[in-house]
């Protein structure tokens, strides 16, 4: 039982991971084909990503692969029921990754425009189809009595899960923009200082509207209370606000800070408004699938629970490394060059 | 595993053969895209002559 619980805050854990971390990226995608004034600077703004983007999205990976191993029954219906979903989401993914690879093999204007656009449209797809996507986990599907999805593709978009995944746009470009005014130098951060100071008052309207209304389905289908779940909402929001007033003190760093406490809260809201259940079920409620019966078996949670507990902490580790060695601001008057060669660089001065 | 889990128990209940055809035929259409400009990108990149050797600093080549 303890185990279960566990498993729950741990994927929870590597959600709040990913958005956090795959936020800003995301964010910085979204802010390509506006924030920059040339392809030189559009250059430097993907380089502020370039070394980490890849290792945030490995937090997807573990989020996805912990459900699997640990709630097999809700991978099963959530992978399932969510099909399109997933279809598309797996196609922004490709084409975003693609993007980062070969816009730089050519420097032909369409080509270039061609992969500007596929990277910021998947960034935004991919937000905004995570949205959706767990907005219906709590708002909830149809299921059948085998807690199988038995709705069709409709039945995912509501007013609510709609505006989940806009939320998640707003929240990860105001996000993005913060860390790029941490990133960058000169008029790029200037003009990514402006972007994050527009982006402020609807990712923060968003976001508020979005944590309340969270918090009030949580009550009406989901059999909760207001508290627990309006306490990490409340956090968010403040995290937000904060966020609004340091982006027009133009301190950078605080906000980037307070986007990532926010980033987390809003994760942190939906599941705490989720548990006991992990995908609730819209109408027949007693068919929603909970921590207890979609885990697996005590013996697999604890042999999972020792992998992870001596795992984790490396992966922690080492990623922490390298966003240290990629710490530095970075601007069009350096010379670019490979990972590799940044690396040389920082570990010799 | 043999006889306990068949494929035909494993598939996705609510998800219709169709809708299996349509995805299945998406992946493929995107992949093969995606291959003939990987192919095209590569034929062009070993068509280019090569650079002149670049000066290596020593602290450069001992990383590699």
């Amino acid at each position: 039982m303890d185990l279960q619980i566990a498993w729950f805050c741990l994927i929870a854990f590597f959600w709040s991971g990913y958005f956090l971390l795959e936020g800003f990226d995301f964010g910085v995608g979204m802010l390509l084909p506006f924030v920059p004034r040339d392809e030189k600077e559009r250059g430097v703004m993907l380089r502020t990503i370039g070394p980490v983007w890849d290792g945030n999205e490995v937090w997807l990976v573990v989020a996805g692969a912990a459900t699997f191993a640990a709630f097999p029954a809700w991978y099963a219906t959530m992978f399932s029921g969510f099909y399109l979903a997933l279809l598309l989401i797996l196609f922004f993914l490709i084409v975003r990754v693609v993007s980062f690879e070969w816009r730089e093999k050519s420097e032909g204007r369409a080509w270039r425009s061609v992969w500007m656009w596929a990277n910021a449209g998947g960034s935004a797809g991919i937000a905004l189809v995570w949205g959706i996507a767990l907005g219906n986990l709590l708002q909830g599907v149809p299921l059948d009595s085998n807690q199988d999805f038995a709705g069709n593709l409709a039945d995912l978009f509501s007013l609510y899960t709609v505006f989940a995944g806009l939320t998640f746009v707003l929240v990860f470009a105001f996000h993005g923009a913060s860390f790029l005014t941490l990133r960058t130098t000169g008029d790029l951060c200037r003009r990514a200082g402006r972007a994050s100071r527009l982006l402020v008052i609807p990712a923060v309207a968003a976001g508020a509207a979005f944590l309340i209304w969270t918090v009030s389905v949580a009550v009406d289908v989901n059999d909760k209370s207001v508290f627990p779940p309006i306490l990490p909402a409340a956090v968010a929001i403040a995290a937000l606000v904060s966020a609004a007033a340091l982006a027009y003190l133009g301190r950078s760093g605080r906000a980037f800070a307070m986007t990532a406490i926010g980033t987390v809260s809003v994760v942190a809201t939906l599941f705490v408004s989720l548990y006991p259940r992990v995908m609730v079920s819209d109408p027949s409620f007693e068919n929603s699938l909970t921590v207890s019966n979609a885990a697996s078996e005590h013996y697999t949670l604890a042999v999972m629970s020792v992998i992870a507990l001596i795992t984790a902490p490396l992966v922690l580790l080492y990623q922490a490394w390298s966003y240290h060695v990629f710490r530095g601001r970075i601007g069009v008057e350096e010379p670019p060059g490979s990972p590799v060669d940044l690396l040389a660089r920082k570990t010799e001065g | 595993v043999q006889d306990l889990l068949l494929t035909s128990e494993a598939n996705s209940p609510g998800v219709s053969t169709a809708w299996l055809g349509v995805s299945l035929g998406f992946f493929v259409s995107l992949y093969l895209a995606l291959g003939v400009v990987d192919f095209v990108l590569m034929r062009r990149y070993a068509r280019l002559d090569l650079p002149p050797p670049r000066e290596e600093s020593p602290a450069t080549a001992v990383t590699y």
